[in-house]
């Protein structure tokens, strides 16, 4: 009998730590996967987005700011892309001007051979709804409303009908695992849980471009990697072509590729 | 745009941020508008409450009532035509020469009083007619006669329009001031007052209790009248000969012999009395003594008589009058003669005198008691003095009959010294018209307009029109037209009056409203940027932003009105509580309703008026919110997120 009170006791103690260690060898055996996988070629699919010769320059006070100089590159339908650099490399300033929510100071973003410039209010409002899935660090999930309500937000600015939205949402909410969290709110969530209701949100519309401002800016080792495999299934069953700004270089590396920028430049 | 289910279930997200703050702006906006409800509640409430006090009077109707001005014989509604003058003054001529003839083969002397000319001259230039003289009511009434005009009814018709629903009319008492006029006496205690008699008349209303019938007795349309009936009673003549008629309050206290209330007794100790007179005032007779001016000069002079042997009695050098007259003991009766020691020339002078002024008009004297039976009770009618509240209310919201004293018109036939108390008086009656019609209306409105833009003014010398007045004319407008008995009227106009004032303070209140919502949506929008910044990123249009603020400042506008009306309602309640018990019993006592138990409330529901404010409310929050909401779907979304 005491020894069975022992067990019990060292086994709360260590069961931490063995969830700790569970997760790092699982990390480990990723890495080591996606080291050893072969590099993907994308070059027969078709392109989506397409940035020539892109600059903004912002205008602080009297100062101007050149957030991004001059960046071209090409990404091809279903392609997982890492925009890595450091804080004020100009990572998400690129990310929100394909995202439709800013417009370059110079240069061209053209989306499915669209250049968003030239879009108006209306049409951006629509195109986010409809090919753009955000990401957000700091989720901005509502906190007034449940966790199915806030995945169909985008549906409900996308004037989907009530019945689909509410089967669309719980299709998604299945697939990152909230399924059993639809009624809950967002204090009653994990930050891992949180992460994948934002996931799930931006994917609700299926989106042909997902873009995610440092997913995992927030979450350690595990989540972060169940957030990899997230993006992971919805490249493999929706063909969303994702790009992830991120410093982690662990994340960035499970990508196809990583574009490296600094000082607003591409650097790699 | 986004379905109104789903722009409520988001814009109620931001009802729930920021309570405390949202509280207190909900809070204060609704206490302005607050007032607005409580006013209407209470407002409602009295306005109801004096209609169903009233509904035994004439509150619940509307009737225009039109004074005859006589204006036919003035000149363009001025004064006197130079053609009248002439005309009196060519019959006082010939009547002059016939006096002096006359007294020549009677044998007596005759020299015309200076008080008794029909033309007075002020040595100006300017004349004016002698309102005593029967010389110059002679001529008006000629004139008047020569000059026929349609009826008077069919002239009131005719200036007020054909929408009336009935028309009634009335007679006053010719006024009375002077040698020529009938006069009305109390009989008290078998006694005839020897003072009420002859006190001069200027109009209904002049004197309360008693006294005041042999001034203010008013001849009437049953219609008129039955509104005032005690319970039992009716308005025919009784089998005793008595004349029905409608008493003030005042007079049948008196009748009653109950002692006048203490000036500081309870609205209770009034409500009590009230109905003790009401109890046991219906069907009380008294009696009044009727003389012809004849009488009443006879009558005075037998009480100058025993006041001046009275008062010289004990002098030595007073030599008493040949004939000497004195009161009869009998009431209404015509003086006896006490003492009468003239020689048979004396005698034959006397004689004749009298048969020269029966010649020249002076009838035979004659008195009669008339006998009058309580069948009804009006609230005093009284000239404006006080400037109380309860004056204020007494004199535009209690329902009267317009005289303190009113009998139907039919004892104009039934009762023969009723025509010479109501004959007409031409020189007098173009101050105090005698004659009255009426016109009664189904709608306000109609009653309004009539009395608005189809009324007169007469002008006296000396005075001018003022703008939007018409002259009153015999041919056109002969008719000065006021509202009539009841506060309908004054009521409803209250009632316009009131929802003009609630309009500006409530135009003025949803000004500030406005402001003090516009800062607190505006705070709310401000701070909700970043919300809305994601929201655009997730597809949200400007139109779906604003939809959302739109739905959110109605959520407020909502709790806004629900809000006020809990504050209003317990404020009308309360003003309820406080003042309605003493209201109900003053305004029982104001409005002599039938039932004394009756409530007066504070407060009553109107509709209209809590859609109004609720309107109101509504327009404020979203006025308020406009430019918040302008400002923030303005703003770029990304200067929002990166503000993050």
């Amino acid at each position: 009998m005491q020894n069975q009170t022992l067990l019990e006791k060292l086994y709360d103690e260590y069961q931490g730590d063995i969830s700790r260690l569970s997760a790092d060898l699982r990390q480990i055996k990723s890495h080591r996967d996606q080291a050893n996988k072969p590099l993907r070629d994308f070059s027969d699919r078709p392109v989506v987005i397409e940035l020539k010769g892109v600059s903004k320059r912002y205008k602080l006070g009297r100062t101007v700011v050149d957030a991004v100089r001059d960046i071209s590159f090409t990404i091809h339908q279903g392609e997982m892309v890492a925009l890595v650099g450091t804080s004020g490399s100009g990572k998400s300033t690129l990310l929100q001007m394909i995202g439709g929510l800013d417009k370059p100071s110079e240069g061209e973003v053209l989306i499915d051979g669209i250049n968003l410039k030239k879009m108006r209010d209306g049409s951006l409002s629509r195109y986010r709804g409809q090919k753009i899935g955000f990401v957000f660090q700091s989720f901005y999930l509502q906190p007034f409303l449940n966790v199915r309500d806030n995945i169909e937000i985008p549906a409900i600015f996308a004037r989907t009908k009530r019945a689909a939205r509410h089967q669309k949402s719980a299709s998604i909410a299945e697939a990152v695992g909230l399924s059993d969290r639809l009624r809950h709110y967002s204090k009653e969530l994990s930050g891992g849980q949180i992460q994948r209701t934002a996931i799930a949100r931006a994917l609700i519309n299926q989106p042909k471009i997902l873009l995610a401002d440092e997913p995992t800016g927030n979450l350690d080792q595990t989540n972060a990697a169940a957030i990899f495999d997230l993006f992971d299934a919805a490249r493999r069953d929706f063909d969303t072509t994702i790009i992830v700004v991120t410093h982690d270089e662990n994340l960035a590396a499970r990508m196809d590729r990583a574009i490296r920028l600094s000082d607003g430049q591409v650097i790699s | 745009m986004i379905t109104l289910i789903d722009s409520m279930k988001l814009a109620y997200t931001k009802v729930r941020t920021r309570r405390i703050r949202l509280f207190i702006v909900l809070f204060v906006s609704s206490l302005l508008f607050s007032g607005l409800v409580a006013g209407s509640l209470v407002v409602t409430g009295a306005l109801n409450s004096f209609r169903e006090f009233s509904d035994e009077g004439f509150t619940d109707r509307y009737i225009v009532a039109g004074k005859y001005t006589n204006s036919n014989v003035f000149n363009s509604g001025v004064t006197y035509s130079p053609e009248i003058y002439a005309r009196v003054e060519a019959l006082e001529k010939d009547e002059q020469a016939r006096k002096t003839a006359e007294a020549k083969r009677l044998g007596i002397e005759y020299v015309q009083n200076e008080a008794e000319k029909a033309v007075f001259d002020d040595g100006s230039g300017h004349k004016s007619l002698n309102p005593n003289s029967p010389i110059a009511a002679k001529a008006l009434a000629e004139y008047d006669a020569s000059n026929p005009l349609s009826s008077n009814l069919d002239r009131f018709k005719q200036q007020t329009g054909n929408d009336a629903i009935a028309y009634y009319e009335s007679l006053s008492m010719a006024p009375r001031g002077g040698m020529n006029n009938p006069t009305l006496s109390v009989i008290q205690d078998g006694k005839e007052d020897t003072a009420t008699g002859g006190k001069a008349n200027f109009g209904p209303g002049t004197t309360k209790g008693l006294d005041g019938l042999s001034q203010d007795w008013t001849l009437m349309d049953g219609p008129l009248l039955t509104p005032f009936l005690l319970k039992g009673q009716n308005l025919e003549m009784g089998k005793d000969n008595s004349i029905p008629i409608i008493a003030s309050y005042s007079a049948a206290q008196e009748l009653l012999k109950l002692p006048a209330l203490d000036s500081k007794a309870t609205n209770e100790q009034k409500k009590q009395r009230l109905s003790e007179v009401r109890d046991k005032i219906a069907g009380v007779t008294f009696q009044i003594c009727y003389r012809n001016s004849t009488s009443y000069a006879d009558f005075q002079n037998a009480i100058q008589q025993q006041a001046d042997v009275k008062a010289n009695q004990n002098k030595k050098d007073y030599e008493k009058p040949d004939l000497i007259y004195a009161p009869n003991p009998s009431a209404c009766a015509a003086p006896v003669v006490q003492r009468d020691v003239r020689t048979t020339q004396e005698k034959n002078l006397t004689n004749k005198q009298a048969e020269f002024d029966r010649i020249f008009g002076k009838p035979d004297p004659t008195s009669e008691i008339l006998t009058f039976r309580i069948v009804g009770l009006s609230p005093d009618r009284e000239l404006p003095q006080g400037i109380s509240v309860r004056d204020i209310l007494s004199s535009v919201l209690s329902s009267t009959v317009g005289s303190n004293w009113a009998s139907p018109r039919d004892v104009l036939e039934k009762v023969p010294a009723a025509q010479d108390v109501f004959k007409k008086d031409y020189a007098f009656s173009q101050f105090l018209p005698q004659e009255t019609y009426y016109a009664e209306y189904k709608n306000p409105d109609v009653a309004r307009t009539v009395l608005k833009d189809k009324t007169c003014t007469v002008l006296y010398p000396g005075a001018q029109l003022q703008e939007g007045q018409v002259a009153c004319s015999p041919e056109k407008r002969p008719f000065m037209l006021q509202t009539f008995g009841s506060a309908s009227l004054a009521i409803d106009e209250f009632q316009s009056g009131f929802r003009k004032i609630q309009l500006i303070v409530a135009g003025v209140i949803a000004l500030i409203a406005s402001v003090i919502l516009m800062g607190m949506i505006g705070r709310i929008i401000a701070d909700a940027r970043k919300e809305t910044a994601v929201f655009r990123a997730l597809g949200a249009s400007r139109l779906a932003i604003s939809q959302i603020y739109i739905m959110y400042t109605l959520y407020l506008a909502l709790l806004t009105i629900l809000i006020a009306l809990v504050i209003g309602f317990g404020f009308a309640l309360w003003v309820d509580r406080t003042l309605g018990p003493d209201t109900s019993i003053t305004m029982a006592l104001l409005f002599n309703v039938g039932d004394l138990s009756q409530p007066f409330h504070f407060y009553g529901l109107d509709f209209y008026d809590v859609g109004l404010i609720g309107g109101v409310i509504i327009v404020a929050c979203v006025v308020g919110s406009l430019i918040p909401i302008a400002h923030n779907v303005s703003r770029n979304p990304i200067k929002d997120m990166r503000e993050e």
